[in-house]
């Protein structure tokens, strides 16, 4: 029942012909399951198993039968037609649905057979192997058990299942074949038919899927949307960001760029498939039309040598055609338009190879395949090569000269072994006719080649007897004997005589290479032993015309090591291959190093380098003999070492020690006076030869000495401290010499010039006697220096109180006045006096000289006295009061006399008196000027004087306990007044020291208004109080505490009762701090020029070189700028448009100098250089708002109301103005002059007209700049404005 | 009644909304009577209907005494030459003046007695300032230098302002006393930092000297003026100079100072005029004459008045008040003017010579100072009895000055009783 009921639902399943796959994938499952099911319920395993494999296969008999017969069961037509039905009209919808998406459906297939399920195909050719491994076992089962199925497929899956697999049909059964049928008339249905006629009448049925015709599934809709597959699809509803894309995203590869890391673009490409005997040129060439190539690297065969036709070419960047290639491009042009092209008949294989490893493979490939190769060839001759060699050695030891080898073993001993075969065979028949003449036999032996060998083969066998590859390398341990190719010629025919020749010893082998013959022995004792003998008999014996030199190696290559294991030797080779490379890459380097060197090769580093190395020696020798040898000889001093001698018990040493030691260090004071000099100037002591010590030549040399000191030397310093004259003495030590020579040195200038005058006059014939004399200029020479000073000193004092005389006095004396009196004769002092006034200083001056003339004229005719010294007494006289204590120790003294001291003294007194009386006269002076500002009551300041001087006179007595004398030199006061000292209170109290004093002052003063100070303590306490306050300091004070600076006192006392009055600019400029800079300045420049025009040209030229500094800064600004511009503007290109606004450039703002404003002199605010501006240099941009002639004139008015005292206005154009008054840079601050320094410019930048103050002459730091406002001029006109730019040529009016 | 309700455009509310364009519109009297007496700016303005506006104005002007009776209190004697300035100290305990003969005298303010004098100038004294504890006392001299004077020991601070290049012409202390402003001959008006005697900045602006400087009340804003004729108000933190108020004549100013509230500059110019600027517009609101000022320097100084005179003693109430200006007069007198109307409120018949210095106390008491080295103190009494004043028989006027229009310059006839206190 169960089993029925299974069949007949697998049947109906798999009658169905063209199921719905999906469907049937569907209903696989359940099937199965029931079957399983089924399975469940059975008793065993064994038939359950057997039963499934029955039903499996039952309906596929069926299946089978089927479509072949039209024999259905009956019993379940009804079935089937319901099946096919159902079925056809699902698989008609289905398969075109699926179609499009098959593979979809076959991976659903193949998941489904991996589930183990089987898919219940109904296909005609479907194998039951294909279901589930499981089944499949069972149907092998079942056909290995009864035979029944054997004819089954089955069987031939069971034996093969994997080609069973492969045979896996198509969804889509092939064109023209009939699908299935399909009832159109079923008698059973037609109602019409009697039963027998039911039962006759046969179905009528029409095959279908035969037509060709297969309708085109049907559009995709989603292909209809607009860019579905490209990705580029947006759904209606998601508009923004959901885009579905099919497509898959193919990600650029990074671009190579200088961030990225790691090697960069292949370079090189890598070559394959050309002929290998290609010259490497033409590859070279071929390759070179891409770019310029670097290296082309053919690989070769390392065993072979042979080229394996597979080539690096390397690219480097270069220079073409007046183009830059790069390497990277001209390795991917290379390779895409060489690659499939022919290089000569050959198609070549293009590859760019980044870093070789291409190259590598492919070259791996060839040698593996051509190693693999020759394995095979080795192979191949593996059996005649061993016949070959067991024919040579265990042949007799005898040469086998006329032995002919085989056919075989000729031909199987082509070129490749040269020496197994062909070394005995084809010389068989030629050994004996062919004699030394070998080269004209080389022809002959093509006729005579042996039989059936192709032409070339003689003479490639030939010269295959001559090995390529050094023999000595392959003899290894065995002994053997050279003869090389200088006593016996490389010759192939020349083996068989050799030999013969030979044929009394025991030799293995006769081998020649290009180096020579190499006769081997057997590896024995007895080998060597052979070899010995040969070597000892035929050693320098005659081979031919030829003497056979022989070397003789008994224990075989002497350089042999034994073979190291292949392993070893690729592992060698490798890292040969790496120290190669790297060897080559470090050339590479080098290569690349040494040209990027010679492209930076800056001359000036060169020279720079030099110069430090000359420099360096220079120190080093310097420090050698100015420092370290003085250290030795003072070291070596015999003197320092006296004690120690003593201790030593060693005798003083002689001069002959000396003698020694002059030999070992060369001295200055040794070398004759032409000695080579050095390029410094100085004398190169190592570049003289040595020469003993002469004690004689001192003499010379020290007239030498004294010649370069004095005399010759005109242009010394004669204020220049001189060493003192050394003690000459016969010898000296030798430190004392080398001292000597550095010291010389030093002084080097002066030297140099008398060793250059040496020349003319012979120096060292001067006598001895001279040079001994020069001490004492010097000595005169600082003794008369002091009177020298003494007069300057007294000339700075004569500046100092500079006299105005009247206009009658100087008609009088005319250029008397210009003359210190010292240096005026008598009478015309005698002139000055009657004619000057007493108040005149000049005339004081004057008339103290000449009474000290005369008075010394009355000294001199006492005591004789000189005129000099006697001048300088006077001097010392006359300035006593400043200088006294100075002076006096270098004025002589001795000379001076009792009487004169007498006279002095008197003098003192009168002096003294004098002073008084000048102090009196004084006090009154300062007493008026006092009163006119407070009248002071001559009572109360009388008073208190006194009352001061009371305390003071005490104090004074206190003070004046000094030690009385006579003085000796000069006349001196008792009391010392300080005349600087202020007459303040302190002053006056500082002033009358005593009761006489005080009746002087009084007596003074006795005019005077007195003036009502209530409490005199009070009062004089408060005005030392405020002189404190003011001046910081208490007691008398030597200047005058007042008001610093400029300071006008006020006629009524303070600047608010005075009342506002019009202050003129010449007052102001005495007051505003600005205007006292620019004055002061002026002053310091105008007094400098006075006093030295050559400063003011200095100066000039200082100018001159900053201005030069500057133009060439500038002028690199301005290159710097214009690279900028130029870099702004192409970045504005490669930007949007509207970029061009963000980054306006401007030109002007670079260049502009750098100014400040302070206040100015001129007007208001000027502007003022910071750094020197050269001529014509751009200075400023004048900046402000740009406004029409009308809203400028409203402007004016209204600035002028709000009491904008300077116009910042200023004319562009006819009807542009710019107006900085309230915007605008500081070039607005520049003020007007008359004689300017700068000039306005209005000149176009970028098509806009700017206003550009250009500089009109060199400017230097802190000059204001000015330039002409060029107002118009208004003639007559009320308002015209002041001009007060102070220049020489000033209009006085800006309009 | 409080103060409030006096005149329509006082505080910036009500200015606001009376003005719709911002700009107050003057229109005769009634404007300058926003310089409110003290610092009430922050009354309620609700009182202030528009619609009373102009009764409440009536009414004031008629209770406002046209007259005002300052007769002299006290004559301080004692400087030597001319005295420069006179000031009250903020607390109106004490009088300093300082004078050309180089000294500064503290008076007692009501007694008259010199306290002190201080010397230590070495030059004649133009200018001081009181700091606003009443403590210390700063002075510019001829010596340019600026000297700090210690009242309570009467010696100078240690460390003089010194920095000046010429005479220091004119003295402001801030308010809250960090802070000296001082204009000078050179030109310059310089910032001082009191503690360390150091000039903060300098403001170059003038071209002439510097004649007067002030702070307003908190010290935001310098005025400064010069004889050029340029008053500039600047900024004291960024020292930006904010403003330049200058007339069509150009007169030289001579002496600039804050109005009470801070909102008005008034300008002593040496055409004859006192001016009162409303600098934020940077026009002129008032112009005062009848004085003659032509050479010197003269201060000028606000005060208050109220309708009797002692009435706040007596009562805890506070009076009405309004403004007057104060200035000197080169003829000898001290001016009074009502700040609102412009009308002449007395002349002082103060000096012999030109009237330097005014000053007004706390408690309106004049002070006033001259070329003839003396200084006068002059307190208020009530009018005169046999004298009718506009209004009430109990207010006497002794000194009779007609109302003067705006164009008129006045030459009234001073009747003064002088008194040598």
């Amino acid at each position: 029942m169960s089993h029925s009921d299974g069949g007949v639902d697998t049947l109906r399943r798999s009658v169905s012909p063209g199921t719905l796959k999906r469907k049937r994938e569907g209903r696989a499952s359940p099937s199965t399951f029931t079957k399983s099911a089924k399975l469940a319920d059975n008793t065993t395993a064994v038939t359950g198993a057997r039963m499934a494999s029955i039903t499996s296969a039952d309906p596929r008999n069926k299946q089978y039968r089927s479509p072949d017969s039209d024999e259905t069961p009956q019993s379940d037509s009804g079935d089937t037609l319901r099946g096919v039905g159902s079925a056809s009209s699902h698989a008609s919808t289905a398969s075109s649905v699926f179609s499009s998406n098959s593979h979809a459906f076959a991976q659903n297939r193949k998941a489904s057979v991996a589930n183990g399920l089987t898919p219940m195909t109904s296909l005609s050719d479907s194998s039951p192997k294909q279901s589930s491994p499981p089944q499949s076992k069972g149907g092998a089962e079942m056909a290995t058990s009864n035979g029944s199925f054997s004819h089954d497929p089955a069987s031939d899956t069971s034996l093969e299942p994997p080609t069973a697999r492969k045979e896996r049909p198509q969804m889509m059964l092939p064109r023209g074949k009939a699908k299935g049928y399909r009832v159109v008339w079923d008698p059973e249905l037609d109602g019409k038919l009697s039963k027998e006629e039911r039962k006759r009448a046969t179905l009528r049925k029409r095959d279908f899927g035969t037509e060709t015709y297969e309708p085109d599934p049907p559009p995709d809709p989603r292909l209809a949307l607009p860019g579905y597959m490209s990705g580029q699809c947006r759904t209606k509803d998601r508009l923004s960001k959901a885009i579905w894309r099919q497509a898959p995203y193919n990600l650029p590869p990074y671009k190579i760029d200088r961030h990225s890391i790691g090697p960069g673009e292949a370079q090189q490409v890598v070559v394959v498939g050309f002929d290998p005997f290609i010259p490497e040129s033409t590859l070279k060439l071929n390759f070179s039309t891409y770019g310029s190539v670097a290296s082309v690297q053919h690989k070769t065969d390392p065993e072979t040598g042979s080229f394996l036709g597979i080539a690096l070419i390397k690219y480097r960047d270069g220079y073409r055609d007046g183009l830059d290639c790069n390497a990277v491009e001209s390795a991917k042009r290379a390779e895409a338009e060489l690659g499939g092209q022919r290089i000569g008949v050959h198609t070549v294989k293009v590859e760019v190879d980044r870093e070789g490893r291409r190259f590598k493979k492919y070259v791996e490939q060839a040698l593996k395949k051509a190693k693999d190769e020759r394995a095979k060839e080795r192979r191949a001759s593996v059996a005649p090569a061993p016949k070959a060699v067991a024919k040579t050695s265990t042949g007799s030891p005898a040469p086998p000269l006329n032995a002919p080898k085989g056919p075989s073993g000729k031909s199987s001993a082509p070129a490749v072994r040269p020496p197994d075969g062909p070394r005995a065979v084809p010389e068989g028949p030629r050994a004996v006719p062919e004699g030394p003449r070998a080269v004209p036999e080389g022809p002959r032996a093509v006729p005579e080649g042996p039989r059936g060998a192709p032409p070339a083969q003689p003479r490639a066998a030939g010269s295959a007897l001559i090995e390529e590859d050094p023999i000595l390398s392959k003899i290894k341990r065995k002994p053997y004997i050279h003869i090389p190719h200088a006593s016996v010629p490389v010759l192939h025919t020349t083996i068989p005589h050799l030999k013969k020749r030979l044929k009394a010893y025991d030799w293995r082998e006769v081998r020649l290479d290009k180096t020579g013959y190499y006769i081997t022995f057997e590896d024995s004792k007895r080998g060597e032993d052979e070899t010995e003998r040969c070597f000892s008999e035929c050693n320098q014996a005659a081979l031919f015309t030829y003497k056979m030199g022989m070397e003789c190696q008994k224990y075989g290559n002497p350089d042999y090591e034994r073979s190291p294991s292949p392993e070893r030797v690729m592992a060698a080779k490798q890292k040969r291959e790496v120290y190669e490379r790297l060897k080559r890459e470090d050339e590479e380097d080098m290569e690349i190093e040494k040209k990027n060197r010679a492209a930076n090769l800056d001359p000036v580093h060169g020279a720079l380098e030099k110069l430090r190395v000359e420099l360096r020696d220079r120190i080093m020798g310097d420090i050698k003999t100015r420092i370290a040898i003085p250290i030795f000889h003072d070291s070596l001093d015999p003197a320092k070492h006296a004690e120690k001698r003593r201790k030593l018990g060693l005798r003083d040493p002689s001069d002959n020690e000396n003698k020694g030691t002059a030999l070992l260090f060369n001295k200055a004071g040794d070398t004759p006076p032409h000695a080579s000099k050095s390029r410094h100037g100085y004398l190169l002591s190592h570049s003289k030869p040595l020469r003993p010590h002469d004690p004689h030549n001192q003499r010379g040399r020290k007239g030498e000495r004294e010649v370069q000191r004095a005399p010759a030397n005109a242009f010394v310093d004669e204020r220049r401290r001189r060493p003192a004259p050394r003690p000459s003495q016969h010898a000296r030590g030798l430190h004392f010499k080398l001292q000597q020579m550095y010291d010389d040195e030093e002084d080097s200038d002066d030297e140099r010039r008398t060793s250059l005058t040496r020349d003319t006059e012979d120096q060292e014939s001067r006598p001895l006697s001279r040079a001994s004399r020069n001490s004492t200029p010097f000595d005169m020479e600082s003794v008369t220096d002091t009177p020298k000073h003494k007069r300057r000193k007294v000339e700075e004092w004569d500046e100092e109180k500079k006299e105005v005389f009247d206009a009658t006095h100087k008609q009088l004396l005319g250029h008397l006045l210009n003359k210190d009196p010292q240096d005026l004769a008598t009478r015309e002092l005698e002139q000055v006096v009657n004619t000057l006034p007493r108040a005149s200083v000049y005339g004081e001056r004057a008339r103290t000289e000449l009474y000290l003339r005369q008075r010394y004229q009355r000294d001199d005719d006492l005591f004789n006295i000189k005129n000099e010294q006697k001048n300088n007494l006077i001097a010392d006289f006359i300035d006593d009061v400043e200088m006294a204590g100075r002076e006096q120790a270098s004025t002589p003294a001795t000379e001076i006399d009792a009487k004169a001291v007498k006279e002095k003294a008197k003098r003192k007194r009168k002096t003294k008196k004098q002073i008084l009386e000048e102090q009196e006269a004084l006090k009154a002076e300062a007493r008026q000027a006092k009163a006119a500002s407070k009248p002071v009551a001559q009572e109360t300041v009388a008073k208190i004087e006194q009352k001061e001087l009371e305390l003071e006179a005490v104090e004074e007595l206190a003070k004046t306990d000094v030690d009385w004398a006579f003085t000796h030199d000069k006349p001196r006061r008792t009391v010392e007044h300080d005349r600087d000292l202020i007459l303040d209170i302190d002053g006056w109290q500082d002033v009358i020291k005593d009761d006489e004093d005080l009746a002087w002052a009084k007596r003074a003063l006795a005019e005077e208004p007195a003036y009502d100070v209530s409490d005199v303590k009070t009062w004089a306490w408060k005005q030392k109080e405020i002189k404190a306050l003011n001046s910081g300091t208490q007691g008398p004070v030597q200047s005058e505490t007042g008001i610093e600076g400029y300071y006008v006192p006020n006629p009524t006392g303070s600047a608010r009762t005075e009342g506002v009055k019009k202050i003129f600019n010449e007052e102001k400029s005495k007051y505003l701090p600005h205007r006292i800079k620019v004055q002061r300045a002026r002053e310091e420049r105008q007094a400098q020029e006075k006093a030295n025009p050559g400063v003011v040209v200095e100066a000039v030229k200082i100018t001159a070189a900053d201005k030069l500094a500057s133009t060439a800064t500038s002028r690199s600004n301005r290159v710097n700028n214009r690279r900028l511009v130029n870099d702004i503007n192409l970045q504005k290109q490669t930007l949007a448009t509207d970029a061009d606004v963000a980054i306006r450039f401007n030109q002007l703002k670079k260049r502009r100098k750098l100014v400040k404003f302070d206040r100015s002199a001129i007007h208001g605010w000027g502007l003022y250089a910071e750094e020197n501006i050269g001529q014509n240099e751009m200075i400023i941009e004048y900046v402000g708002e740009k406004v029409r002639q009308k809203v400028a004139d409203m402007r004016e008015i209204r600035y002028e109301k709000q009491g904008v005292g300077s116009s910042y206005l200023f004319r562009m154009l006819d009807d542009e103005i710019v107006d900085a008054t309230k915007k605008g840079g500081i070039a607005r601050f520049i003020n007007h002059s008359c004689d300017p320094n700068c000039t306005a410019k209005i000149i176009k930048v970028e098509g806009t007209p700017r206003i550009v103050i250009y500089a009109l002459k060199d400017i230097g730091t802190n000059d204001e700049l000015t330039y002409d406002y060029k107002f118009e001029r208004e003639y007559g006109s009320t308002d015209r404005i002041p001009c007060l730019c102070g220049s020489a040529n000033c209009k006085g009016f800006l309009n | 009644m409080t103060t409030s309700n006096l005149d329509p455009p006082r505080s910036p509310k009500r200015k606001r909304s009376s003005s719709p364009n911002g700009i107050p519109q003057y229109d005769g009297a009634d404007d300058g009577a926003a310089l409110q007496y003290g610092y009430d700016e922050e009354m309620p303005s609700e009182l202030q209907s528009p619609v009373e506006d102009d009764t409440p104005a009536k009414r004031q002007r008629l209770e406002r005494p046209r007259r005002l009776n300052y007769v002299p209190h006290l004559t301080l004697r004692g400087h030597k030459r001319g005295v420069a300035a006179v000031k009250f100290s903020p607390d109106g305990r004490w009088i300093a003046s300082c004078s050309a003969d180089a000294t500064i005298k503290i008076w007692d303010a009501t007694s008259g007695t010199l306290s002190r004098t201080l010397e230590g100038h070495l030059a004649g004294i133009s200018t001081i300032a009181w700091s606003p504890d009443s403590k210390v006392l700063a002075s510019g001299s001829d010596d340019k230098i600026i000297r700090l004077w210690d009242i309570s020991t009467g010696k100078p601070l240690p460390n003089p302002l010194i920095g000046h290049h010429n005479y220091v012409y004119s003295l402001a202390f801030s308010p809250k006393g960090n802070m000296i402003v001082s204009g000078s001959y050179d030109e310059a008006v310089f910032l001082w930092d009191v503690r360390t005697a150091r000039p903060m900045r300098s403001l170059p602006a003038h071209s002439d000297p510097v004649s007067g400087v002030d702070f307003v009340r908190d010290g935001t804003l310098i005025a400064s003026c010069s004889s050029d004729g340029l008053i500039r108000i600047w900024d004291t933190s960024t020292t930006q100079c904010l403003k330049t108020l200058v007339h069509e004549d150009n007169a030289a100013v001579t002496s600039v100072r804050f109005s009470p509230n801070g909102k008005y500059v008034l300008a002593c110019t040496l055409d004859s005029c006192l001016r009162l600027w409303n600098y934020v517009d940077g026009r002129c609101v008032k112009t005062y004459q009848g004085h003659k000022n032509e050479k010197y320097s003269i201060n000028a100084a606000f005060g208050a008045y109220t309708a009797e005179v002692g009435l706040a003693e007596f009562e805890g109430e506070e009076q009405e008040r309004w403004a007057f200006v104060v200035g000197g007069s080169e003829d000898g007198r001290a001016v009074l003017w009502d700040v609102s109307s412009k009308e002449v409120l007395q002349e002082l018949e103060a000096h012999e010579g030109v009237v330097l210095g005014v000053d007004v106390a706390p408690d309106t008491t004049i002070a006033t100072c001259g070329l003839d080295k003396t200084i006068r103190i002059w307190k208020r009494q009530p009018l005169p009895l046999e004298t009718n004043g506009t209004h009430g028989a109990e207010v006497v006027v002794p000194i009779m000055a007609p109302l003067v229009d705006d164009s008129t310059p006045v030459n009234g006839t001073p009747v003064g009783a002088q008194d040598d206190g």
